[in-house]
């Protein structure tokens, strides 16, 4: 272990920035110090070792200039056009995605058959509880006979007003429904302005520091 | 390619000069110049090549960005490296946030990158080129080993060839702090070479 108050000047030494003096005086110290001999001696081979692998120039992307070409951009439009359409029919399914998680999990809507194009979710909700309220009278019946008295006159009256409650259940159960849609779509549209504004953002830097990235020796390279 | 036509050569600060005047073509020059040795340093210092592309890229950005940041009279690659540094700092502490997942195993993942250029020694002995290609690894392992802080001095002065002020200028602390973490490193690095039974 070279002595504490030499560390600085082997260093120095080792990289050819010491002084005349103070290489004088690290001379003479080496002379009588075989610890700090052996500590410049093993340095001098860690340097020679570091040197072997000394990286070689790494690949670099290449870059080239691109015309600057104020005014119309067709391909960027486009692309930015295409971009945009991309995301907004990818939010488009990922609301309408949404609206059907909530709607399954909550009430079946009609399955079982392609939904016809052109007809409005109300109205398919509407035909759902249609259709669930026939099959629910159907039953009702049967199922009244089997639990309770099989001559009750108050059950059809109690059945009239379970189907105005069920289909008012119903009713409240579409408005949350499209409520719920309404701010599925709403954070769903928030999310793609935001990440349209970080992409441009990005999109808008990279392509002002291509622009101005040249090649050394093609300090002409347009793009094409 | 075309020719390179014989032009009186701007300095570096020069061209940062002109960048903050609005001459962006001076930027493409400062890359030109420097981006090849600026990957060389920050593919040492972060595990990944395409970390190193990244900060690479985002350091020159940052140049555009902040050109009016740059003092007077301070030298261009200093800052250069200081930004650069300070992303790869940044880096590693996203990469160590991320966990274990990231750290390679020394034996496995210490060979060349691929997209780099092979050095242009090469033994033409295959016991010789097994032997060199050895002592690259351990070399590589030993520095990756290393505290930050030291690895920072060690490659800056060693592959970068700055001088101990101007690393010292880099890093923000005092010269001697700089010769210290260069002993400290060396004897880090002469401790690890032996533990890999490198003669």
């Amino acid at each position: 272990m070279t002595c504490t108050a030499w560390q600085e000047n082997v260093v120095e030494r080792l990289y050819g920035e010491i002084g005349k003096d103070t290489d004088a005086a690290l001379s003479a110290h080496l002379e009588t110090c075989a610890s700090c001999r052996e500590s410049l001696a093993e340095f001098q081979r860690v340097r020679s070792l570091m040197a072997e692998d000394e990286p070689g120039v790494p690949r670099v992307p290449r870059v080239v200039v691109l015309r600057d070409r104020s005014g119309f951009r067709p391909a960027l439009l486009a692309a930015s056009l295409l971009g945009t359409a991309l995301l907004a029919g990818a939010g488009a399914g990922a609301g309408y995605a949404l609206g059907l998680g909530h709607a399954s999990a909550s009430a079946a809507l009609p399955a079982g058959g392609p939904v016809a194009a052109g007809v409005s979710t109300e109205e398919l909700v509407r035909r759902e509880v249609d259709r669930r309220m026939a099959a629910l009278q159907a039953s009702q019946p049967h199922v009244a006979g089997a639990t309770t008295s099989e001559s009750n006159p108050a059950a059809s009256a109690d059945h009239a007003v379970n189907a105005s409650e069920l289909r008012a259940e119903f009713a409240k159960f579409e408005r949350r429904l499209n409520g719920a849609r309404a701010a599925d779509l709403d954070y769903v549209l928030d999310q793609i302005a935001a990440s349209e504004f970080r992409v441009g953002t990005r999109l808008g830097k990279t392509n002002q520091a291509l622009r101005t990235v040249a090649l050394a020796n093609t300090p002409y390279v347009n793009e094409q | 390619m075309g020719e390179c036509a014989a032009v009186a050569v701007p300095t570096d600060e020069d061209l940062l000069v002109s960048l903050r005047s609005g001459q962006a073509e001076s930027l493409g020059v400062l890359v030109a110049r420097w981006e090849a040795p600026l990957l060389r340093f920050v593919s040492r210092m972060v595990d990944r090549p395409d970390d190193a592309r990244d900060v690479c890229q985002e350091t020159f950005l940052r140049i555009l960005d902040k050109a009016e940041a740059f003092r007077d009279g301070a030298r261009f690659s200093t800052w250069m490296y200081q930004i650069a540094l300070n992303l790869c700092r940044d880096q590693s502490r996203r990469r160590r946030r991320w966990g274990r997942l990231m750290i390679v195993e020394p034996g496995a993942g210490a060979e060349t990158p691929k997209d780099h250029v092979a050095p242009e020694t090469v033994a033409t002995n295959p016991a010789a080129a097994y032997e060199q290609t050895e002592r690259r690894g351990a070399v590589r392992r030993a520095l990756s080993a290393l505290p930050p802080e030291q690895r920072e001095v060690l490659l800056l002065k060693e592959y970068e060839g700055l001088k101990f002020r101007e690393i010292a200028d880099v890093l923000g602390v005092a010269e001697s702090t700089v010769k210290s973490r260069m002993y400290a490193g060396l004897d880090a690095m002469r401790m690890s070479l032996t533990g890999l039974g490198i003669p």
